[in-house]
């Protein structure tokens, strides 16, 4: 198995084979990067592809003597904020009603268990979870995903953003903050629908 | 405590971050506020979709996607990577310099885009002198195919807006200016094409784009 400095060496000066290991080996988690920046596969898969093409050319930048897997990982998620503040940016200018396909299917695998009322409101509040996100201000929206689907700490944050300490937890709460009372609403108007009507015990219904 | 400071501490509450004391005035608050406790169990309820959010498999077809995607920047590394690891700095720089200096005169001699016209002039100067240097260096080597492939790499990744790169080459060709300093200012070569080297107190308007669209 090649060594990790000899592989991105062989890799920046255009080697094929070794290229092909390098992707093997690590275009797992940066599709994972890319698709909890994006919560949609058709665009973590284009992201993945950004991703890998920029790593190539940043290829020749890696120290051989730090650590290749943490550095693809800062260097991705580098790339993976820059594209959210971009695709944020063009966002603004597009209409509603794109739903996160996967997190909905996730949140009904993950939570709802064997109950279709919990089932029926999982699929709800996840699939509004994954919209709400995307229409957070970008500086919030990006802090909680770092913090709470990327698991960074504190600290990284605030090197990665290059914000003070201070500044990166007033942004996750209040992003946070947002999405509870944004949930918390969306809660209030499912109630009040399923007071009126059961979806799961109607012949044809939607669900 | 009020509604609104209990709501600033809602993370820190939940993180189990807060001081003893702090804690205390925010379990107070709670007992006593509908409202904000109905936040606390919402904001667990998301924490708690982020803890079970996990990304599915990625397609089956990534890898060759991957490969296909970058199979043209791959080529371009080869034709032009090997060349380059035998090169010295010098050459490395006075390549990419060179093919740096030759994309943006192109750039400029066709309507250049907007956000250039601010700093077309001297970034023209810089082209044309990063060009003097180069012709300079030209006459003392016949290695041009080296540098016809670094140019071609280097037009390719311009016209895919890899703007990045391009700043690459710019600050290459800003460090070989540097090294070269002296030598310019004092050294008449007596070219046709060499025009002295500007002098202007305080950043250039090159300079002041670069440090913007870096930071």
């Amino acid at each position: 198995m090649l060594e990790d400095g000899e592989l991105a060496r062989r890799c920046a000066s255009g080697d094929e084979e070794a290229w092909r290991v390098l992707v093997g080996r690590f275009q797992k988690k940066v599709w994972h990067v890319a698709y909890q920046f994006t919560g949609r596969a058709d665009e973590a898969e284009e992201l993945t592809q950004e991703i890998f093409l920029h790593l190539l050319a940043a290829l020749r930048t890696f120290d051989p003597s730090g650590s290749l897997p943490a550095w693809l990982q800062r260097v991705a998620r580098n790339y993976a904020i820059d594209h959210y503040r971009r695709r944020r940016r063009e966002r603004s200018m597009v209409v509603d009603g794109e739903e996160s396909e996967e997190l909905v299917a996730v949140a009904r695998d993950t939570t709802a268990g064997n109950d279709p009322h919990r089932a029926l409101e999982a699929k709800d509040l996840a699939a509004f979870l994954g919209r709400v996100i995307d229409r957070l201000p970008s500086e919030l929206g990006q802090a909680v995903i770092l913090r709470d689907l990327q698991g960074m700490s504190y600290e990284e944050m605030a090197t990665i953003l290059e914000i003070p300490l201070g500044t990166v937890k007033s942004r996750i709460n209040r992003g946070r903050l947002e999405l509870a009372k944004l949930l918390k609403r969306r809660r209030a108007e499912w109630s009040a629908v399923l007071g009126e009507t059961e979806p799961w015990n109607k012949e044809g219904g939607e669900a | 405590m009020s509604c609104r400071r209990q709501q600033e501490l809602l993370s820190d509450y939940l993180e189990e971050t807060l001081s003893p004391p702090l804690r205390r005035e925010a379990e107070n608050h709670l007992r006593t506020c509908e409202e904000c406790q109905s936040l606390v169990e919402s904001m667990k309820d998301v924490l708690s979709l982020f803890g079970s959010f996990q990304a599915p498999e990625p397609p089956s077809n990534l890898t060759e996607l991957i490969l296909e995607r970058t199979r043209p920047a791959l080529f371009a590394a080869r034709e032009t990577g090997a060349d380059l690891e035998t090169d010295s700095s010098f050459w490395r720089s006075f390549g990419s310099g060179l093919a740096a200096a030759a994309v943006l005169a192109t750039v400029l001699l066709f309507r250049p885009p907007e956000f250039l016209a601010g700093w077309s002039r001297s970034v023209s100067q810089t082209a044309h002198q990063g060009y003097s240097l180069g012709v300079r260096t030209y006459h003392r080597t016949s290695r041009w195919i080296e540098d016809l492939n670094v140019l071609r790499m280097t037009v390719g990744v311009a016209f895919e807006n890899r703007l990045d790169r391009l700043n690459e080459r710019l600050r290459d060709l800003e460090e070989l200016r540097r090294r070269n300093g002296g030598e310019d200012e004092s050294s008449q070569s007596g070219l046709p094409w060499e025009r002295p080297s500007r002098k202007v107190a305080g950043p250039t308007q090159y300079e002041t784009y670069r440090a913007r669209s870096l930071s």
